[in-house]
């Protein structure tokens, strides 16, 4: 299938029905206005060099690190919100993964996603928080942890601390709502006049700087005051009209390209693949703790799920990590014959059905992160500072099993070798929602699945 | 989905097209509305097939995209199986997600209601074989479908059963999650469900199955319970309420208490309450209605049964009985169909 558009994966576009071609063309009769037609086939996974890409349309250089910084802030209140829930770990690893995806066909905005400044609708669906609670509120729809969006806000508002009852500067539209609106705003004055007069809570408190005067009018009780949405309110439209935008960021693929079989997460495949090889407690632990460090990482959005674990794995067997500190469970260390062993008997092709090339840029990968990012990770509070055996930095551990691992072969993929193949695939553009509201898009699952099973 | 052909992409003018609605596909009348989605029914203009259009509401409610479409989504793109309904297409128009399905003209549910219908016991081993692979399907496939009922198998102009509404449809994730007890329509629950267990397995769809199976030989419900606490009452007045000795454990689930205890029935009573069913059949039923889901058979079990080995022979799906007059169809319209069941 689609075979004709470049790379085997279809973006694919009648030019003289772009959108673009729309616009300039105003046409008398409305009937025969062409209608913008795209087909939108989902790609679960990216080379690196496209997501360098598309990073680099995306968010602008000089804000590289506060995005990452971001995104690290935003994995922990996931978690915060995640752990209050009692959702399953693998509700966090959809939310990162939905997350880091917006972040590849939406501009990375820090300019005005202030809240406190800038209670409008607008600023509101640039917020990387917001954008964060709206993955995490789709992600536990696909992940079968069904909670009221009206719940996760809550939380999600809570740990943030923001007021919910607020008001923002939006004027609300509909006409229920501002009778709501206006009832509140009634007895918040009934109980503020005996106070004093200004508070009569139509105006946010913070706009006194931006709302120049809409409606500042204190007790104004014979013209109508402007109605305003409160945070909750906001937060919830933004979160709903987000949802949509997402839904066509992840192209209605709900298995991630993988088929629901496979569509188990590194979590759970990682338990299932340390029984299979039959890896003791204290290894399965360290397995555990770098598949946390690796859920807001792009390497989900490199490597399917099963690649990861077995790297995580054979990363883990190769380190032989003796020193994990884990007070509540004890168990016999095998020794270094069995561990070697062990590592020799993994065939990642027929036993896992995972490519030696998808493994192996998986394992590159966690050694490049814990090298640059060991002292963050969750990991480093497990391990003693100094490595008893050689007496050097852990670090250095990661290092040498890297140098080791210097000649493994990697993903190398041709289509998106150079800048210039990069530059004409069209799928690596900001996603114009527009199309979808000019014309009409359609969505395909993926089969780029065959890059990592040949069955299909 | 690796059904259609992606490059088929269609000029796009068109002159009839009023709304922005893919030119692949035309939308002729509206069939029904629920509350999430509204049906239409269409062609597929490049190769004249029959479709249906599910339009789903977005952004309206106050959770966002319905469960009920993600679900839809989610399993039915993965699943094809000649006994599983096909999701052609899917795609988005300015606030609306739209899933193209095949068009099936009838539900089992129209056939065991129109008594001037006869079934030949070659005809129900032919719907219940269908319906068994359709199932075997999901299942291999790791989707537990929680909505099996007479009016959710729809059936294809050519005789075909296909299982639709994967509305409620979940994947088996891990052993040690909660899952809820409050699925599949009263009639078709199965007793660990009504019991409330927050643990099931696929033994769910298998004892709807087996309902259905017994539905279609009494042309009546089985099990019509009034409310839940009443389905309780007529599953164990039909089929014996489960102790510890039949179901080990069984009195540890949260809603077993205060039963009415019924004796099992004897091969007797229900060799005369299916006076027509062979002994195959019978024990078939016995299988798929065992009260513990451990005891109860997997779909594998019941398609290997003697039972569709045995003479007759299955009709051939094109000779199966149908639905003589026209009548207006309900595909895909879950809400509707839900509130027709309940008069």
């Amino acid at each position: 299938m689609s075979n004709q558009s470049r790379n085997g994966d279809g973006y694919q576009r009648n030019p003289s029905l772009s959108p673009q071609a729309d616009g300039v063309t105003p046409t008398g009769s409305a009937s025969s206005v062409p209608i913008a037609n795209i087909t939108q086939i989902a790609r679960p996974y990216f080379t690196s060099s496209e997501l360098r890409y598309l990073h680099n349309k995306s968010i602008k250089e000089s804000e590289k690190l506060h995005y990452s910084r971001t995104k690290h802030q935003v994995f922990q209140f996931c978690f915060q919100i995640i752990k209050q829930l009692k959702f399953p770990l693998r509700v966090l690893s959809t939310t990162m993964n939905y997350y880091q995806r917006w972040y590849l066909f939406n501009k990375f905005d820090i300019e005005q996603h202030d809240v406190e400044d800038k209670l409008t609708l607008a600023a509101f669906e640039k917020d990387p928080y917001v954008i964060a609670t709206t993955c995490l509120f789709l992600a536990c729809k696909n992940e079968d942890c069904i909670k009221k969006l009206k719940d996760i806000q809550a939380v999600a508002n809570k740990i943030r601390e923001i007021d919910e009852s607020k008001y923002t500067n939006e004027r609300t539209t509909s006409s229920i709502l501002a009778a709501a609106n206006a009832a509140n705003n009634n007895t918040n004055g009934s109980i503020t006049t005996a106070g004093s007069v200004n508070n009569a809570a139509v105006v946010p408190s913070s706009s006194s700087n931006i709302g120049s005067g809409i409606g500042v009018s204190s007790g104004s009780s014979s013209i109508p005051a402007p109605v305003y949405y409160t945070v909750g309110e906001l937060h919830r439209k933004a979160t709903l009209s987000l949802e949509f935008k997402l839904l066509q960021i992840i192209k209605f693929d709900f298995n991630n390209g993988g088929s629901t079989n496979l569509k188990l997460t590194t979590d759970q495949l990682l338990i299932q693949f340390c029984k299979k090889i039959n890896i003791n407690y204290k290894f399965s632990m360290f397995c555990w703790l770098v598949n946390y460090d690796l859920i807001p990482t792009s390497l989900p959005l490199t490597v399917p799920p099963h690649c990861i674990a077995l790297a995580i794995i054979i990363v883990t067997l190769n380190l032989k990590p003796f020193d994990l500190k884990i007070a509540h469970f004890k168990d016999v260390n095998d020794s270094e014959t069995e561990i070697s062993e062990k590592l020799d008997n993994i065939d990642s092709e027929i036993d896992f059905k995972c490519p030696e090339v998808l493994v192996n840029e998986a394992i590159i990968f966690i050694l490049d992160f814990y090298i640059h990012e060991y002292s963050k990770s969750l990991l480093s509070q497990y391990l003693p500072l100094i490595d008893e055996k050689s007496g050097k930095d852990q670090v250095f551990k990661f290092m040498e099993l890297k140098s080791k691992f210097n000649d493994l072969r990697i993903l190398t993929e041709k289509s998106s070798s150079t800048q210039d193949l990069l530059t004409q695939d069209h799928y690596l553009n900001i996603w114009d929602y527009s199309i979808a509201a000019k014309g009409s898009t359609r969505f395909m699952s993926a089969n780029k699945r065959r890059k990592f099973a040949k069955e299909l | 989905m690796a059904t259609e052909v992606a490059n088929a992409v269609s000029n796009g003018i068109s002159s009839e097209v009023k709304s922005p609605v893919q030119s692949k596909y035309s939308k002729d009348k509206k069939v029904g509305e629920g509350t999430y989605a509204v049906v239409y029914l269409g062609n597929q203009i490049s190769t004249k097939r029959k479709i249906a259009i599910k339009e789903i509401k977005t952004g309206l409610f106050k959770d966002g995209l319905d469960m009920s479409a993600i679900r839809e989504v989610k399993y039915l793109q993965e699943l094809k199986h000649p006994n599983v309904i096909e999701l052609i297409d899917v795609f988005s128009t300015s606030n609306n997600l739209n899933l193209v399905l095949e068009f099936l003209p009838c539900d089992l549910e129209v056939l065991i209601k129109d008594t001037s219908i006869v079934f030949k016991s070659s005809d129900i081993k032919s719907w219940l074989l269908m319906t068994l692979r359709g199932v075997h399907h999901c299942h291999r496939n790791f989707i537990l479908h929680r909505d099996l009922k007479p009016n959710n198998l729809l059936l294809a102009p050519d005789g075909q059963l296909k299982i639709a509404d994967f509305g409620l449809a979940r994947s088996l994730g891990n052993p040690n999650e909660e899952l809820s007890s409050n699925v599949v329509t009263r009639w078709y629950r199965a007793p660990e469900l009504l019991f409330g267990a927050k643990h099931y397995t696929v033994a769910v769809d298998i004892w709807s199955v087996g309902i259905i199976f017994a539905e279609l030989m009494l042309r009546t419900p089985y099990l019509p319970g009034k409310d839940d606490i009443d389905q309780l009452d007529v599953t164990f007045r039909a089929l014996g309420t489960p102790t510890d000795q039949i179901w080990p454990n069984v009195s540890n689930l949260p809603q077993y208490n205060a039963l009415k205890i019924y004796p099992p029935p004897s091969r007797q009573e229900l060799r005369n309450r299916f006076s027509a069913a062979t002994d195959n059949a019978l024990d078939l039923l016995i299988l798929m209605t065992q009260m513990d889901p451990s005891r109860r058979c997997d779909s594998t079990q019941a398609l290997l049964h003697e039972f569709f080995t045995e003479a007759p022979r299955a009709t051939d799906p094109k000779d199966l009985p149908k639905k003589k007059e026209k009548k207006p169809v309900n595909e895909g319209n879950d809400n509707s169909n839900a509130k027709r069941r309940k008069v």
